[in-house]
C-alpha cells in the first residue's frame, strides 16, 4: 500500500504538501472555468455581444409608399413630418436621465447636481468640509442649466424659432399640463373621499395622507415629451434625432476639469423627435356635381346637386392602425422568409429587416393597405457608428413603394352619388312597381356596382353601399340604439362589399353567355328556333314558366309572332328558351359554362373577403356534382343554386365583348402581365349573344331593357339610356332571393319572446352592360345590382344609365352632347 | 547601548539579537525561495498597473505622461510596497513576532474605532456603505488589510509552542482569535475580507496538525447551518446570491440588474477568447461595457479580455508560483513561527484570488473583494508586498536557538498520544541547535 509518510516522513511537510495541492487545484478549477468561457462558442458569443456595444446602431425613419388612382391622383400618402418635443419634466425645471431599460426619470437638477458632483469627486468627497460640497454642487447646479438653456438655443437655431418664443410655448405646456394635473388631482382626491364615505368611514391621518398620495400621481402628460416645434424635415428631424443621442460627461465644471470618461450626461437632456408622419387620404370626401337632365322624368331636373360623398374608396383602399402585435411581427418575418425579393430589397448584409416592426409604427389594417403592407412599407435607413473608432456607416432609409390602382376615384365619386339616396334613383320610387310591404315607396336601396375596362380588366369603378362610415357616426343611416345597430347590419350588412363578396343569384342576366356556351357544346345550332309555350313542360304549366306567361298569361310565340331564336329569347328574355338549353345542357354541362366564366373562384384582389361565386350547395366545392338535372334547368335562366357577384357578371359580359377571351379583373397596376385565358365560343355565338345584349337596349318593340314607362308621365315609355353618342348592350336580370329574417330579441345564442319577422323579400334587381363608342365595340363593362330592389330594368337600369354618364364625364367616352350647339355649356361643364 | 553603532543595531536587527559575533552573511540565506515571491509578485503588480490604465484611460498611453491618475497612483504604491517589503524583511521574524500581540490589539483597535458613531467623516469615510477606511491626509488607511498580517502573526505566535489544537477543544482559542476580527470586520460590512480569515487559520491549524476530522466536521456543520444565515443577510447581499442561480440557470433576464457587474464581467472575459483582444479594442470594450469596478474588483476580467485565455491562466499561474513559492518557504523552515506565517501569508493570498477570480467567472456571489497585487488601491497593494515581505524574511533568516520541534507527530489523525510529539526534531533547547538540526 502506498503510503506517502514512507516518502515525506515529516507530517509538516506532508500537510504542506496537502494544502499546496487544494490551492493548485482550486486554481486548476479556476483555470478550467476559465476555458470553458473563453475558448469555443461561448468565447465567439462574448465578443459579439461585448462588440455590439461599440457600435451605436440609430435607425432612420422612412415613409410608407403613396397609392394612387389610374390618373395619378394620391389617393393615400404619408406625409412626412417631425415635431421637436421635450420632456415635461425638463420643460417643468425638472432633469431627466434615463436608466437601465431606457425609461426616463424625473429629478430635480439641485438633486442630479448633488449626485453627479459626488461621482465625479468620488476619490476626494468624503474629506470635503460641508462648504467646499456645496460649491462644487453649484457648479454642476449651473452646468446642467447651461445645458437646459443650450438646448432650447440648439433647437432656436435649428429651426430657426426664436428662443422666447419657445420659452413662452414651454410655460404655456405648463400652465396646460398643470391645469390638467390640479383638475386630476381635484376629482381623484373627491373620488377617494367618496369611496371613504360610501363605506361610512370617517378616514383617519393616515387615510387622508394615502388619499393625498394617490391624488399626487403623476398624469401621463407629466411624463411624456410634449412637441415645441411642430412639423420640421425630414433631413431637421434625422438631425435632431442623431443630436438626441448624444451624452457626454460634464468636462469643465466650474473651471475644474473632469475626465470624460464620468457619468455622461445628456447634451439635448428630455428632447425627443416624434415621427408626426399622417396618413393623409385626400380624396377620402369628394364633392360631386351631378346634373340631373339624364334621370328618370321623376327625378329629373334642369339643377345640378352638389353631393359630398365621404369615406369615397375607404372600402377599397383600408385604413392603418397604430399599436404593433406579435402577429403582425410574425407575418413580416415570414413574409420577408418565404420572398426573395421582399428579403434582398429588406434585409441588412447582417440579415437585419430594415422593414420590420418597431414600436410606433403604423401597419395596414385593411384593403390595399393591408393587402399591400410589405410593398408600402418603407425599410428604415439605419447609422451605425463605431464609438471606438468613430466611424460612421450611414444606409439612407428607402420610401415604401408606392402602388397604383387601376381605379378611378373621381369615377367612384360619381357612381356613389348615383347611389346616394338623396338623389333617389337608390330609393324605392312608385314607378319601380315594387309591391314587397318590406320595401316600401321610399326605402333607400342597397347596390353594388362595378365598372370594368373590357380590353385589360381593369376595375375602374367598385361601389357598395351603405359604406360604413369610419368616423363611425352611423347616426346619418338613422342609427341610434344598439337594437337599430343589429336590424341595420342584418338588413343592410354594411362591411360586406356587395361588389364582391355578396353572393347573389345570376337571374336573367346570365342567359348571354348560357347562349354563347350552350352553342359551344353543341346544344344551341345557329339559328335554331325553340318552341315557346310559355312553360317547359307541357303537362305542368305552374312549373318552369315564362316571366310573359306567368304576368301577361301570353308566351313569347304570341308577342314575337315567331319561335324565339338566341337573339330573340335575349332580347325577351325568353325563360323556356334558356330552360330548354339548361335541359339540353345538363349539370355538367351548365357547370362547366359558368365555371369557364368565372364563378367558383375568386379574384384575389388583395381588399378583403370576396364571394368566389358558387354552384351548387353554396359551401360545396362548386364542381357540379351535387345539381340534379331540376338545377340544371334553372341555372339555364340564373336561378337556382348558382351564385356570383357583380365583379363576375362584368367580368362574364366582357369576357364575351372579347370573343371569350379571359382577362381577370383586376385592381392593382403591378406590372404583371394578366393570365389570359381562352373560351372557346362559336364566333357566331358571341356574336347573337351580342346582337341580343344589344336588343335588349335597343330594340323599341321588345328589348326588355330599353325604356320604361311612367304612368305619371304619360303613356310614352321613356328609353332608359340617353347617352349620345354610344353603342350599348346590356341584359336585365331580377332574381329571387332569399328573404331576410330579422329575430329582434335575439342576441348572440339567447332568444327572447318576439318572433321573428322578415324584413326583406323579394327580388334583386339586375343590369348589366356592355358600352363603346358609337359604332365601335364594347369598352366597358357595367354591373349594377340593387338588393330587393324587384324589376332589373326599372331599377338598375335608370343607375346602370348614370354609370354611363359618368364614364362620359369623366372622358371615358365621348361626350356627344358637346357637339350639340344648343346645349348649354355651363351646364356641359358641370359635368 | 548607545556605544553599539547604527550598523551593528541593524545587523542585530537581522540576526534577531544575541550576541555571536558571527557575520551576517552566515546568519542570513542570500540564496532563498523567497525570491521566487518576490519576482512573482513584481510581475503581477505590472500587470495590475497596466490593467488598471486599460480599464480607466479610454485613450491609451503615450508612456508614463498619459497614463490614468490612478494607474499612476499605484506606480506610486508599488514603491511603496516594494520599500516596505524590504523593510519588513530585514528584522528576524523572530523579532517582528514579538509584537505580533500589540500589533493584532491594535489593529483590533481600530477595527472598533471605525465602528464608533460619531467619529467625523472627516476619519472614517463610508464608501459604498462600508465604514472600512480611516483618512491619514494623504492616503486612506484599511485596517483590515494590516488585520491579515496582525492575524497570522497573532496565530502563529500562539500556536508555535502548542498541540492543543489536536484536540477538539483545543481549536476555540484560534477560532476565537479569528472570531473577534472577522466579526468586526464583518459588521463594517466588507464580507470579502472577512471571508479570508477562516480559510487561513484553516490552513495554518491543518500545517500545525490540527485533526482533519475536527476541521471537516468544522465544515460540515457550517454548511449546514448556512441556510439558517441566509435570513439574516442584508437585501443586496441576498440579490447577489440568488443572481447566482440565476446565472447558473442561465437566465439572462437579471443581467441588467442584480447580475448586471457578473455578466458584464463574464461577457468580457468570454470576448479575451484564447489570446486576447488588441490594448485599443479592450480599452474601448471595457469602457462601452461600462464594467463596474473595473480597476478593483474586476480587474480579472480586464486582464483577459486583454491577454485572453493565455494571459488569465498565465495570471493564475503566477500566484501558483507565488504560493508555491511561500509554501516552499514554510517547507524549508524548521521552526514554528515562521512555518505558520509562510502557511498563513500564502492562504490569505490564495483564497483572495480564488474568491476574487471566482467572482470574475461567475463561480462565486460578488462579494467585494480585491485581487492581490492587481487591484487599484494602497492598502491592498501595500499589504501584499508586505506579506511577500514576510515570506521573505522567513525564507531569508536561519531559526535562531532555541525552537522547539515544529508540529511533527507520529500519526496525522490516530496518534496514541496526540499531545506527545513523535520525534524530536530539532531540539527544544540547546545553544547551538542549528548545527545540531542542520
Amino acid at each position: 500500500m502506498f503510503r506517502i509518510s514512507k516518502y515525506i516522513p515529516g507530517m509538516f511537510h506532508r500537510r504542506v504538501l496537502l494544502l499546496a495541492v487544494l490551492a493548485v487545484g482550486s486554481f486548476g478549477l479556476l483555470v478550467v472555468r476559465l476555458g470553458a468561457m473563453t475558448l469555443g462558442e461561448g468565447g465567439e458569443q462574448a465578443r459579439i455581444d461585448a462588440s455590439k456595444r461599440l457600435v451605436r446602431t440609430t435607425w432612420l425613419p422612412t415613409v410608407r409608399g403613396t397609392v394612387y388612382d389610374r390618373k395619378g391622383r394620391v389617393l393615400a400618402g404619408d406625409r412626412a413630418s417631425y415635431d421637436i418635443a421635450v420632456d415635461y419634466r425638463v420643460l417643468a425645471g425638472q432633469w431627466v436621465y434615463s436608466d437601465r431599460s431606457g425609461k426616463l426619470h424625473g429629478i430635480d437638477i439641485d438633486r442630479y447636481a448633488a449626485r453627479l458632483a459626488k461621482r465625479y469627486n468620488d476619490a476626494v468627497w468624503d474629506k470635503l468640509e460641508e462648504s467646499q460640497r456645496d460649491e462644487i454642487i453649484a457648479g454642476f447646479d449651473a452646468a446642467l442649466r447651461a445645458r437646459v438653456d443650450a438646448m432650447y438655443q440648439y433647437i432656436s437655431e435649428q429651426t430657426g424659432t426664436p428662443v422666447q418664443e419657445l420659452l413662452d410655448r414651454r410655460d404655456e405646456i405648463v400652465r396646460r399640463v398643470k391645469l390638467v394635473k390640479a383638475e386630476y388631482t381635484e376629482r381623484t382626491r373627491e373620488r377617494e373621499l367618496r369611496r371613504h364615505a360610501e363605506r361610512g368611514h370617517v378616514p383617519n391621518a393616515a387615510d387622508l395622507d394615502r388619499v393625498e398620495r394617490i391624488a399626487a400621481r403623476p398624469i401621463e402628460a407629466e411624463e411624456e415629451a410634449h412637441p415645441l416645434v411642430e412639423d420640421v424635415s425630414d433631413a431637421m428631424g434625422f438631425a435632431f434625432v442623431r443630436q438626441s443621442a448624444r451624452s457626454t460627461a460634464l468636462v469643465q465644471v466650474d473651471g475644474q476639469e473632469h475626465n470624460e470618461m464620468h457619468t455622461p450626461v445628456s447634451v439635448l437632456p428630455g428632447l425627443t423627435v416624434l415621427d408626426a408622419t399622417a396618413r393623409l387620404y385626400p380624396y377620402k370626401t369628394i364633392q360631386v356635381q351631378i346634373e340631373r337632365s339624364s334621370f328618370p322624368p321623376p327625378l329629373q331636373s334642369e339643377a345640378f346637386v352638389i353631393l359630398e360623398e365621404t369615406d369615397v374608396g375607404s372600402m377599397i383602399l383600408g385604413s392603418v392602425r397604430p399599436g404593433i402585435q406579435l402577429d403582425d411581427v410574425q407575418r413580416r418575418a415570414a413574409a420577408v422568409e418565404g420572398d426573395s425579393v421582399l428579403a434582398l430589397r429588406s434585409l441588412t448584409e447582417k440579415g437585419t429587416d430594415r422593414g420590420r416592426y418597431m414600436h410606433g409604427d403604423r401597419i395596414g389594417r385593411s384593403g390595399i393597405e393591408r393587402a399591400y403592407e410589405d410593398q408600402l412599407r418603407g425599410l428604415r435607413g439605419v447609422s451605425v457608428e463605431n464609438r471606438q473608432t468613430g466611424e460612421a456607416i450611414e444606409i439612407g432609409s428607402t420610401p415604401g413603394l408606392d402602388v397604383q390602382l387601376t381605379l378611378d376615384i373621381m369615377l367612384q365619386a360619381r357612381v356613389r352619388a348615383i347611389l346616394d339616396p338623396k338623389l333617389g334613383l337608390a330609393r324605392v320610387q312608385p314607378w319601380h312597381q315594387n309591391e314587397e310591404p318590406t320595401t316600401p315607396i321610399g326605402t333607400e336601396l342597397d347596390a353594388g356596382v362595378i365598372v370594368l375596362e373590357v380590353a385589360t380588366g381593369e376595375i375602374l369603378a367598385l361601389v357598395s353601399t351603405p359604406v360604413p362610415p369610419s368616423d363611425g357616426d352611423w347616426t346619418r343611416f338613422g342609427v341610434r340604439t344598439e337594437e337599430d345597430k343589429r336590424r341595420f347590419d342584418k338588413i343592410h350588412t354594411p362591411f360586406i362589399n356587395r361588389a364582391i363578396a355578396m353572393p347573389y343569384p345570376p337571374g336573367s342576366v346570365a342567359k348571354a353567355i348560357i347562349l354563347a356556351g350552350a352553342a359551344k357544346y353543341g346544344k344551341y345550332t345557329q339559328g335554331e328556333r325553340i318552341e315557346a309555350t310559355g312553360h317547359l313542360l307541357p303537362n305542368q304549366p305552374n312549373k318552369y314558366r315564362s316571366w310573359i306567361y306567368k304576368q301577361y298569361d301570353m308566351t313569347h310565340y304570341q308577342q314575337l309572332e315567331r319561335h324565339p331564336d338566341g337573339v330573340d329569347a335575349l332580347m325577351v328574355s325568353s325563360n323556356v328558351f334558356f330552360f330548354t338549353l339548361g335541359q339540353r345542357l345538363e349539370a355538367e354541362g351548365i357547370t362547366d359554362i359558368y365555371r369557364s366564366f368565372g364563378v367558383g373562384t375568386r379574384y384575389d384582389l388583395g381588399i378583403g373577403y370576396e364571394w368566389g361565386g358558387s354552384i351548387g350547395a353554396l359551401s360545396g366545392k362548386s364542381d357540379g356534382k351535387d345539381l340534379s338535372h331540376d338545377d340544371a334547368i334553372l341555372m339555364g335562366i340564373g336561378q337556382g343554386p348558382v351564385t356570383w357577384t357583380p365583379l363576375h357578371a362584368a367580368d362574364a359580359f366582357a369576357t364575351l365583348a372579347r370573343q371569350g377571351v379571359r382577362i381577370p379583373p383586376k385592381l392593382v397596376r403591378d406590372g404583371r402581365a394578366p393570365k389570359v385565358s381562352q373560351i372557346d365560343l362559336p364566333s357566331w355565338a358571341v356574336r347573337d349573344a351580342l346582337e341580343g345584349l344589344h336588343k335588349v337596349v335597343t330594340d323599341v318593340e321588345f328589348g326588355t331593357g330599353r325604356a320604361i314607362r311612367y304612368e305619371e308621365f304619360g303613356p310614352e315609355a321613356v328609353p332608359i339610356f340617353n347617352a349620345p353618342g354610344i353603342s350599348l348592350w346590356g341584359k336585365t336580370g331580377t332574381a329571387t332571393a332569399p328573404s331576410i329574417v330579422y329575430d329582434p330579441d335575439r342576441i348572440g345564442d339567447e332568444d327572447g319572446p318576439l318572433e321573428p319577422i322578415v324584413v326583406r323579400k323579394g327580388d334583386h334587381s339586375w343590369f348589366v352592360t356592355l358600352v363603346g363608342r358609337e359604332g365601335g365595340s364594347p369598352e366597358y363593362a357595367i354591373a349594377v345590382v340593387a338588393d330587393y330592389a324587384g324589376s332589373g330594368g326599372k331599377v338598375s337600369g335608370p343607375i346602370n344609365n348614370q354609370v354611363i354618364h359618368a364614364l362620359i364625364d369623366e372622358g371615358y367616352l365621348p361626350d356627344a352632347r358637346h357637339v350639340q350647339p344648343a346645349r348649354n355649356e355651363q351646364a356641359g361643364a358641370s359635368r | 547601548m548607545s556605544s553599539v553603532s547604527i550598523p551593528t543595531k541593524l545587523i542585530r536587527l537581522i540576526r534577531g539579537g544575541g550576541r555571536s559575533d558571527e557575520p551576517v552573511s552566515r546568519a542570513v540565506k542570500i540564496i532563498n525561495s523567497g525570491w521566487i515571491t518576490i519576482g512573482a509578485s513584481f510581475l503581477l503588480t505590472i500587470i495590475g498597473i497596466y490593467s488598471i490604465d486599460l480599464g480607466l484611460n479610454p485613450d491609451g498611453s503615450n508612456g508614463l505622461s498619459g497614463m490614468s491618475s490612478t494607474a499612476t497612483k499605484q506606480i506610486v504604491f508599488m514603491v511603496m510596497g516594494m520599500v516596505a517589503c524590504g523593510v519588513i524583511a530585514l528584522p528576524h521574524y523572530k523579532l517582528v513576532t514579538a509584537f505580533a500581540w500589540l500589533l493584532f490589539f491594535l489593529c483590533l483597535g481600530l477595527l472598533v474605532f471605525l465602528m464608533i458613531p460619531g467619529i467625523p467623516k472627516s476619519i472614517v469615510t463610508p464608501r459604498n456603505g462600508a465604514r472600512s477606511w480611516i483618512n491619514l491626509g494623504f492616503t486612506d488607511f484599511q485596517p483590515s488589510e494590516v488585520m491579515k498580517i496582525a492575524f497570522v502573526l497573532a496565530v502563529a505566535n500562539y500556536m508555535r509552542f502548542r498541540s492543543e489544537h489536536r484536540r477538539f477543544k483545543g481549536l476555540i482559542v484560534p477560532g476565537l482569535i479569528a472570531a473577534v476580527p472577522v466579526a468586526l470586520i464583518t459588521v463594517q460590512p466588507d464580507l470579502g475580507t472577512a471571508s479570508l480569515f477562516v480559510p487561513a487559520l484553516f490552513a495554518m491549524l491543518i500545517a500545525a496538525g490540527a485533526r482533519l476530522r475536527h476541521l471537516l466536521l468544522i465544515v460540515v456543520l457550517a454548511g449546514l447551518s448556512a441556510p439558517a444565515v441566509y435570513p439574516m443577510l442584508r437585501p443586496h447581499q441576498k440579490d447577489r446570491i440568488v443572481g447566482i442561480f440565476k446565472q447558473f440557470q442561465g437566465d439572462t433576464a437579471t443581467n441588467f440588474d442584480i447580475n448586471f457587474q457578473a455578466s458584464r464581467a463574464q461577457m468580457l472575459i468570454g470576448a479575451g477568447q484564447a489570446t486576447g483582444m488588441s490594448d485599443d479594442t479592450t480599452r474601448a470594450m471595457v469602457r462601452y461595457n461600462a464594467l463596474p469596478e473595473r480597476e478593483n474588483d474586476m480587474i480579472f476580467a480586464i486582464v483577459v479580455a486583454r491577454f485572453g485565455f493565455v494571459g488569465g491562466a498565465g495570471l493564475l499561474l503566477l500566484y501558483v508560483v507565488w504560493v508555491c513559492g511561500a509554501l516552499i518557504v514554510a517547507s524549508s523552515c524548521r521552526e514554528p513561527i515562521g512555518r505558520l506565517i509562510a502557511v498563513g501569508i500564502p492562504a490569505f493570498i490564495a483564497t483572495q484570488v480564488v474568491i476574487n477570480v471566482g467572482m470574475n467567472i461567475g463561480v462565486v456571489p460578488i462579494i467585494g473583494i480585491t485581487l492581490p497585487f492587481l487591484s487599484a488601491g494602497g492598502s491592498s497593494l501595500i499589504t501584499s508586498w508586505l506579506m511577500t515581505g514576510l515570506i521573505v524574511n522567513v525564507a531569508l533568516h536561519r531559526p535562531k536557538p532555541p525552537y522547539r520541534s515544529s508540529f511533527e507527530y507520529a500519526d496525522d489523525d490516530h496518534g496514541p498520544d496526540p499531545l506527545k510529539p513523535s520525534k524530536p526534531y530539532g531540539r527544544s533547547i540547546g545553544f547551538s541547535g542549528r548545527a545540531v538540526t542542520r
